[in-house]
């Protein structure tokens, strides 16, 4: 199950799905809420001002709801595919 | 025979080689160049008495009456800057057997660095704190060690407003501090919002609210949060030994000037202050969730609106593997 989570507002992320036709839930935080649950809100540089914002972050959690693997300071290329060879290569561990 | 001036006299006289310990000249041309320290002379090594450590300056503040020592009302001018550090060395010499064992090694860079700098005054919080220096290296050096409520009267609002309504004042706060928590570390980062100069302190022990003098507090097991006359700036996560088991402290958020803004940290008590605003001052539980994610933590559970609308939990995929991507809102950095 692949979910994305972001401060957007449930709108947004509807547009967002639809302009790329993803595949996949997305989660509206708005008020960044789980975003701190889970302890990602990192401070950022935008045009010299510090700003408070979500880093890009993938938890891999499992069927026990677990927190089996963390990826932190993603970069969006490449990343789905770094995420999939976690997957796989924990599944034939499991196997 | 040379005519020196009386002070250059004086000067040799204070340091060992005419013989007289108390030379005017010297203390007054010695008075100029200590002007913010005002209680550390610096005589010469031939006075009645060996030049005060901090140790000393420490002690000697403290037997001279503290237990009567008043706080500062709101609005406390700076030459209550003697009083108040009464207060807190008070605090760290009541700290127990430890209270001079462990030197927090950013110690003397800070000290240095207060030596150098006056402080703003206008803080909320007493004055004192940032107004002298002097404080700010004693903070640094202390190893504030408070076991129970009853030890800390005297200080307790030093990090808050005096005669705030919220649950900042000190008595609460470190009522609520007090209670549950085991002993934290400390770590006062360095500011470069309130203070012009670095103000950089590692570690100090503290429980209760004796740790929130100055600066941000972190901790391990308990308390993240800051006092209302501090900011930390770059409180990076860092490793704690130490006291509890190895943990990653949280970085703590910076204030907003904009407004009070929430901590986020470990769970524990978070002090929330806004500079200029002294009604400005809460505290509150952070929850238990708050903390960054380990492997092995079990997920915080959430419910929110897909795009769609419609509510997703979390535990609707128990059983199932989930990726849980996050990323940042659009048109924003990172």
């Amino acid at each position: 199950m692949l979910l994305g989570i972001s401060p957007d507002t449930p709108k947004a992320q509807k547009k967002f799905q639809d302009a790329f036709s993803l595949p996949f839930t997305l989660l509206a935080d708005a008020d960044k809420k789980v975003a701190e649950a889970f302890g990602v809100m990192k401070q950022k540089n935008m045009y010299g001002k510090k700003v408070w914002g979500v880093a890009r972050t993938t938890f891999i959690i499992g069927p026990d709801g677990k927190i089996e693997h963390i990826f932190e300071k993603v970069k969006p290329e490449g990343h789905a595919e770094e995420v999939l060879a976690y997957l796989k290569d924990s599944a034939k561990g499991a196997a | 025979m040379f005519d020196f001036p009386s002070t250059v006299m004086a000067g040799f006289e204070s340091s060992g080689l005419a013989g007289v310990p108390e030379a005017g000249g010297a203390e007054s041309a010695e008075a100029e160049e200590d002007a913010e320290l005002p209680l550390l002379k610096r005589g010469g090594s031939s006075s009645p008495e060996p030049p005060p450590d901090f140790d000393e300056l420490a002690g000697g503040a403290l037997e001279e009456g503290v237990a009567d020592v008043e706080l500062p009302a709101a609005g406390a001018e700076p030459d209550l800057a003697g009083v108040v550090f009464a207060a807190l060395v008070s605090c760290v010499r009541r700290g127990g057997p430890l209270s001079s064992a462990v030197i927090p090694t950013g110690a003397l860079s800070a000290f240095i660095e207060g030596l150098g700098s006056s402080d703003p005054v206008g803080c909320h919080a007493p004055v004192a704190i940032q107004g002298a220096s002097l404080f700010r290296a004693l903070l640094c050096r202390a190893l504030f060690t408070v076991n129970n409520p009853n030890e800390l009267p005297v200080c307790s609002a030093s990090y808050t407003v005096p005669g705030s309504k919220d649950i900042g004042t000190g008595s609460a706060l470190y009522a609520l501090a007090s209670q549950n928590f085991p002993l934290i570390k400390i770590a006062i980062g360095t500011s470069d919002i309130f203070f012009p100069s670095l103000l950089i302190c590692n570690t100090a022990m503290a429980r209760g609210p004796a740790s929130f003098f100055l600066g941000a507090f972190l901790s391990p097991t308990g308390i993240c949060g800051r006092s209302s006359c501090a900011a930390a700036n770059g409180m990076t996560k860092r490793k704690t030994s130490a006291i509890a088991q190895q943990a990653t402290v949280a970085r703590c958020k910076l204030f907003n000037d904009a407004g009070c803004r929430s901590e986020r940290g470990a769970p524990g008590l978070a002090v929330f202050a806004r500079p200029g605003n002294p009604n400005c001052v809460h505290a509150r539980f952070i929850s238990s969730g708050e903390i960054p994610m380990q492997v092995n933590d079990k997920a915080p559970d959430f419910t929110l609106q897909d795009e769609n609308g419609k509510q997703v939990s979390l535990k609707d995929f128990r059983g199932k593997i989930v990726v849980l991507y996050f990323y940042p809102k659009a048109n924003t950095p990172g």
